[in-house]
């Protein structure tokens, strides 16, 4: 019933330290998902409309479909962490600039926003859903946080590093008319059926003898019985 | 009330044994009838009264069952004496457990709402926090 | 208990759908619907002069052949041929029958029976390799039709009779013409050329006579244009159209023969034949709305003033492209004459001389872009009743005394109105049939079934329509405007401002489009019940708009402003003064736009707006890889009244309703798997793909339907070659993550989807669901057929969740791959509707209730009622009978109740 949440690779990689290097493994694939890509990721921290893009880090898929990505995320410093902090005080998004680079060399920018508040509440940890279409290319980068909501709860500590998850998200086989089970199941339904009447060949008797023999006791007693109670009326 | 109805019961039962005795006035036949009475009609009405009575009896017995709950509704103000508080409360227990009797049955029967399906038709549709609008670029 | 209630409810309605069919009986038909016919804008006409019944034989840019009543302008016969450039009509001719040639490579010659439109003959021409697709001239004489091919490689035309009955070849030969230039013209049987120097050349088909005619003094060396003439003599004429005015030129005894004057280009010209062997011109202009009519004798120049006129009706004229016109000499020796005229607002008129217009056909609304059905206002005696509680905020009017005197003396009016309008209604109850043929005020009714259907036509032509009969209450052409395009097709942005029933203020209407001349937006804001503009009207916005939205919230006048945003990025609301109010609300606005060549989809938040400037700044960027062909956002009417579903163990399965969902599709060429279908679901507000799925080998015609939880879409299927239907139903689970509020910001857990293909047997045109008032009513989805039905499908036949075993839950139906097609589901039952563009459905103020209105070459409108009509007695309901029954039980008792009191009282004299 809830396939859907079963056939998603999942890539899940963790930035503890900076320059650390973590390698993740992709789970089930099937796409035609190969070659390397790399994504540089950058975050605007400002408030203005017109986004400040600076670095946060950088990651390369080696080879999703084999599954490795390795990553590595610059530390927040403590002017970000203040920038990110008045985000969040105003209520303002945090915006985040996904660059994927192909393993052809061409460059796609993706765009993606959070509530700084509720980055700031999740303790920079998030997540990067990477949504794939059927040739492989990459169509979508959105990120999201651990919690969704923001409780206005002040945080006061922050991490300096970003705790991040990246998911990839294939396209789905689009269904197909059923055919092949139903024309089971009707089969299924005549075979029943056709064993239902090679039973029934009985005679009527064999069938319903088990509703037979109780009216004919029921009758034959209370025929009994009505002569004796018939006797001392007349 | 329900007093009332069983002293009732008791008086018919005395008159029920009447009967034995009109089965020795029977054998006594010598004895003139008294004034107005007809031995046939009595006849009659013995004949009846055999037969039907304890028939009689069965349904007015039953009748009483049927109606015991009824009557008891107004019956809790009437328990008066000494031991009144004990009564109440064992009233009070046997009422709840007729209630929770009745609850257990209707539970298993499925017939209290008790699922969230049951009240699915009274959820509010979630009030919307953003407003989107757009679409393909007009050219 | 209720929750039982509801079980019992949903498994007898279950069924009730198996047993009933949502067909009609058969005095019903036309009851609730009407069906209109058109043929689209005229291409060629002849005026049948020979027939008994008097008919014009017309082909159109709509490639339809049909033969219109001169009477009364309807439709005697009609034959839609195919679609597209595949069945554009390149020549007609009508004598014994209508010949058509349609057709784009090969070409195919039609003919028609004139009386009923059946077909004669058919055969196909093809093309050799070398010749071209798109200069083929056809002409017709005496039988034989003449197929001329301009190789312009070779300066030469090569011509090609056939017999035009059986399509056998008769000769084929080819006709040097040095420097033409592709502006030809084959009339009767000549071939006519117009050179780049000004020289008319002139060759016969079929003995290649050449004659030449200088035009050069006419033409200035300015672009001109070689226009045919329409005409119902044997002499041919065609003119020579430059920028202002047209030269007209008579082609006789193989010499161009050219007029001593010419003709405004805007005004419509015929040649019809006259008295002894002479012709008579006929033209036609409109001035400031009027059509002008005069004529001339072609040979002598005199004018003819038998003919002299001028025609006008309630809306005014638009200027005229084509004209066609048969003159007749009366017994007198007056001359009369019948013109049909065809304007640049597609409508067609037929007139004639020294008379009136005898009718009009509206052929725009065969290009109806966009639809919207407006509720009617109040009556006058409601409205009065409105105003008195709306005295607080006007000021008081003078004249009228103010105070509780006034009030009162208000009430008693208004009361005594109703009083009146009350007797009246009694008083007509009995003669109501009578009344149902005349026009009925355009006042909202009890059950809010009665509206206004206001179409946007491609052409820029507005027209109001009046729901229940079917007749246009207004029409406004805005000349100026033309639509936009998006995917091919033209669009423009239509919004109800404000419905009627903000009392004051009148419902106000906006057009989104592109000015003509230049590069610019236009803007057209009117009353929807009138067609009047309000406001600036028809006005330019200074900027070229790209996209635009309606915002959710009303300002002090009950008005809804529009966002636009420009091609600079800019962004603007339409009324200006919301823009204080806009950035109230800007946090929670959020706009997207798709490019459907590259694919890129781009969203904005409005959130660094400040009270002075809207700002629109970029927050999330998708890339689709392949070209979007559609994207479907939900209906802003919608409303859904059931959060979940029951499942077999009674607990829920929420919905997942996300209002800011739209569904895209991407259609990919793909070396190995054909065409590949893609859909996202993108949340267009947080910019992520909540969902993705693709279907290899799927092709046109492509349809999507998306609503509630739900989505619906068709494809054809080249490896089973079949018509497909997919269905996907997104749940946020069993349990609500957040049970008051929907945020598409917040929401982070991606909802599980259900999915499931069925197969439909026929063709699809258009689909779309039925939409009610507060969404009780289950939901349907109508199907317009390439047959000409329109399907009515239960959402229940759709469910992804119908089980192929076991039914696990209530209410679903068990799995079948084909969907049944049942004769009764057909809404339109035998009213055909060729070319189905969309379908629109609107809720009407009863809950049971939507309307439908069909839109292509034909329009089609009815109700439907996909729960049943459990809100409205039935038709044949007996009010007599339980009028009568009442009124004898309340007899029966006084009655009773007197005589027990006579008893009574008697026996206490006792």
């Amino acid at each position: 019933m809830f396939n859907s949440v079963m056939n998603r690779e999942k890539c899940i990689f963790v930035t503890l330290f900076s320059y650390l290097f973590i390698i993740g493994f992709v789970q089930c694939s099937e796409s035609d998902y190969d070659g390397p890509m790399s994504i540089t990721l950058y975050h605007a921290l400002n408030l203005d409309s017109e986004p400040h893009w600076e670095s946060r880090g950088h990651m390369t898929v080696q080879n999703a479909a084999s599954g490795y990505v390795t990553s590595h995320q610059s530390p927040l410093d403590v002017e970000s962490t203040r920038r990110l902090k008045v985000l969040s005080d105003k209520d303002s998004f945090y915006r985040l600039k996904a660059v994927v680079k192909t393993s052809q060399g061409r460059e796609v920018n993706f765009l993606t926003f959070v509530k700084a508040c509720a980055l700031v509440e999740s303790q920079l940890k998030d997540y990067l859903t990477v949504s794939v279409d059927h040739e492989g290319s990459v169509v979508g980068v959105s990120q999201s946080t651990a919690l969704s909501s923001c409780a206005s709860a002040a945080t006061e500590k922050l991490p300096s590093n970003f705790l991040t998850t990246v998911e990839f998200k294939p396209i789905e086989q689009g269904p197909v008319p059923d055919t092949a089970s139903y024309i089971q199941k009707l089969e299924r339904e005549r075979e029943a059926r056709e064993r239902g009447e090679t039973k029934d060949n009985r005679s009527f008797l064999a069938k319903y003898w088990m509703y037979i023999i109780p009216i004919v006791l029921f009758v034959v007693l209370s025929g009994a019985s009505n002569p004796e109670g018939a006797g001392p009326a007349r | 009330m329900a007093s009332s109805g069983s002293r009732s019961n008791n008086r018919r039962y005395k008159w029920a044994l009447d009967f034995n005795y009109k089965s020795k006035q029977e054998r006594s036949v010598d004895v003139p009838s008294p004034p107005g009475y007809n031995p046939a009609l009595g006849q009659v009405y013995t004949e009846t009264s055999k037969e039907s009575d304890p028939n009689h009896l069965i349904i007015k017995k039953s009748w009483d069952l049927a109606l015991g709950p009824l009557k008891q509704v107004s019956s809790f103000k009437m328990i008066e004496g000494s031991h009144s508080a004990s009564q109440k409360f064992v009233y009070f227990l046997g009422n709840i457990l007729s209630v929770g009797l009745a609850l257990f049955k209707c539970q298993s029967m499925g017939l209290l709402p008790s699922h969230t399906s049951d009240w699915l038709a009274f959820v509010e549709p979630q009030i919307r926090m953003e407003y989107s609008g757009g679409g393909l670029l007009l050219t | 208990m209720s929750g039982h209630c509801v079980h019992v409810i949903r498994v007898i309605s279950f069924l009730l759908l198996f047993k009933s069919s949502f067909c009609l009986y058969e005095d019903q038909i036309g009851k609730f619907d009407w069906r209109q016919r058109f043929i689209g804008k005229l291409k060629f006409s002849v005026l049948d002069s020979k027939s008994n019944v008097k008919k014009i034989f017309v082909a159109t840019e709509e490639n339809v052949v049909a033969a219109l009543s001169m009477k009364t302008g309807e439709l005697t016969w009609r034959q839609v041929l195919e679609k597209g450039p595949q069945g554009e009509i390149k020549f007609m001719h009508a004598d014994s029958e209508v010949i058509t040639v349609s057709g784009n490579g090969p070409f195919i010659v039609r003919g028609w029976n004139l009386a009923n439109g059946y077909s004669h003959f058919e055969w196909n021409s093809f093309n050799d390799a070398d010749e071209p697709h798109e200069n083929v001239l056809w002409t017709y004489h005496h039988g034989k039709l003449y197929k001329v091919v301009m190789l312009d490689s070779q300066q030469v035309a090569r011509i090609i009779s056939y017999n035009v009955r059986s399509g056998g070849q008769l000769a084929a030969y080819t006709v040097n013409i040095p420097g033409f230039s592709r502006k030809c013209k084959a009339i009767g049987i000549n071939l006519v050329c117009l050179s780049n120097n000004g020289e008319l050349k002139g060759v016969t088909v079929v003995n290649s006579q050449f004659f030449n005619l200088d035009v050069s003094a006419e033409t200035k060396g300015a672009n001109c244009d070689l226009l045919s003439v329409d005409s119902s003599s044997d002499l041919p004429v065609l003119a020579i159209g430059c920028k202002q005015s047209k030269l007209l030129v008579a082609i006789k005894d193989n010499t161009f023969k050219a007029l001593s004057e010419t003709v405004p280009i805007s005004a419509g010209v015929s040649v019809t034949q006259h008295v002894s062997g002479t012709h008579l011109i006929v033209l036609s202009k409109q001035i400031d709305g009027v059509i002008k009519v005069n004529g001339k004798v072609l040979e002598t120049d005199q004018p003819v003033e038998d003919i002299q006129s001028s025609f006008q009706s309630s809306s005014p004229f638009s200027d005229i492209e084509t004209s066609n016109s048969l003159c007749t000499l009366r017994r007198d020796r007056s001359v009369y004459c019948q013109i049909l005229l065809s304007t640049v607002d597609h409508s067609i008129i037929f007139a004639q001389t020294s008379s009136k217009i005898m009718w009009t056909r509206e052929e725009a609304l065969a290009n109806i872009i966009s639809v919207e059905l407006v509720d009617l206002p109040v009556s006058d005696i409601e409205a009065a009743i409105e105003k008195e509680f709306d005295n607080k905020e006007a000021p008081v009017d003078i004249g009228v005394p103010s105070g509780f005197v006034g009030m009162f003396l208000r009430r008693l009016t208004s009361q005594l109105l109703q009083l009146k309008s009350l007797l009246l209604t009694v008083v007509s109850l009995g003669e109501s049939v009578e009344k149902n043929g005349l026009e009925v005020d355009l006042v909202r009714d009890e059950f809010g079934l009665h509206k206004l259907i206001v179409a946007v036509t491609s052409v820029g032509k507005l027209y109001g329509i009046d729901n229940l009969s079917g007749n246009v209450v207004w029409q406004k052409y805005l000349g100026e405007m033309e639509t936009y395009k998006s995917i091919d097709k033209p669009v423009v942005s239509f919004y109800v401002q404000r419905t009627s029933r903000h009392l004051p203020y009148p419902a106000q209407c906006f057009i989104l489009g592109k000015h003509k001349a230049s590069d610019e937006s236009m803007v057209y804001t009117f009353n929807p019940i009138n067609g009047q503009p309000i406001g600036d009207g028809l006005h330019r916005l200074g900027y070229r708009a790209v996209q635009s939205l309606l915002l959710h919230f009303v300002d002090d006048q009950f008005l809804k402003g529009v966002l636009l945003l420009d091609s600079k990025g800019g962004l603007h609301v339409h009324p200006e003064s919301q823009t204080a109010l806009v950035s109230e609300h800007a946090k929670s606005i959020f706009f997207f736009t798709a490019n459907s060549e590259s694919g890129l989809l781009v969203g904005y938040t409005l959130a660094h707006s400040s009270l002075e400037k809207l700002v629109a700044s970029e927050v999330w960027r998708i890339q689709l890889s392949h070209k979007i062909t559609g994207l479907m956002s939900k209906s802003p009417l919608e409303r859904v009244h059931s959060q979940g579903r029951v499942l077999g163990d009674r607990s829920v399965l929420y919905k997942y309703i996300n209002p800011n969902l739209v569904a895209v599709m991407t259609q990919a060429e793909d070396p190995i798997h054909k065409n590949v279908l893609s859909i996202y679901l993108i949340d267009v507000v947080s910019g992520s793909i909540v969902f993705s799925i693709v279907h290899k080998r799927a092709t046109e015609p492509i349809h999507l339907v998306h609503s509630e939880n739900w989505i619906v879409y068709t494809y054809f299927s080249d490896k089973s070659r079949r018509t497909e239907i997919g269905a996907l139903e997104l749940y946020e689970g069993k349990t609500q993550s957040n049970t008051s509020a929907f945020s598409s910001v917040a929401s982070f857990d991606s909802p599980i989807v259900e999915r499931q293909a069925f197969i439909l047997p026929a063709g699809i045109e258009a689909m779309k669901e039925t939409i009610t008032e507060k969404g009780i009513t289950s939901k349907h989805i109508l199907v317009g057929l390439n047959s000409g039905g329109i399907l009515e499908i239960p959402w229940m036949f759709l469910d992804p969740r119908r089980p192929l075993g076991d039914i696990r839950e209530e209410g679903v139906i068990p799995y079948m791959p084909e969907l049944p097609l049942p004769a009764e589901s057909i809404i339109n039952y035998n009213q055909t509707l060729h070319r189905v563009r969309a379908i629109h459905t609107a809720p009407s103020g009863l809950e049971s209730t939507c309307l439908v209105f069909i839109y292509g070459l034909d329009l089609f409108y009815t109700r439907v009622a996909p729960s049943k009509t459990f809100d409205v007695l039935k038709e044949d309901f007996d009010y007599l009978l339980i009028t009568a029954v009442l009124v004898g039980l309340s007899v029966a008792a006084y009655a009773t109740k007197r005589l027990a009191q006579r008893k009574a009282l008697k026996q206490a004299w006792k």
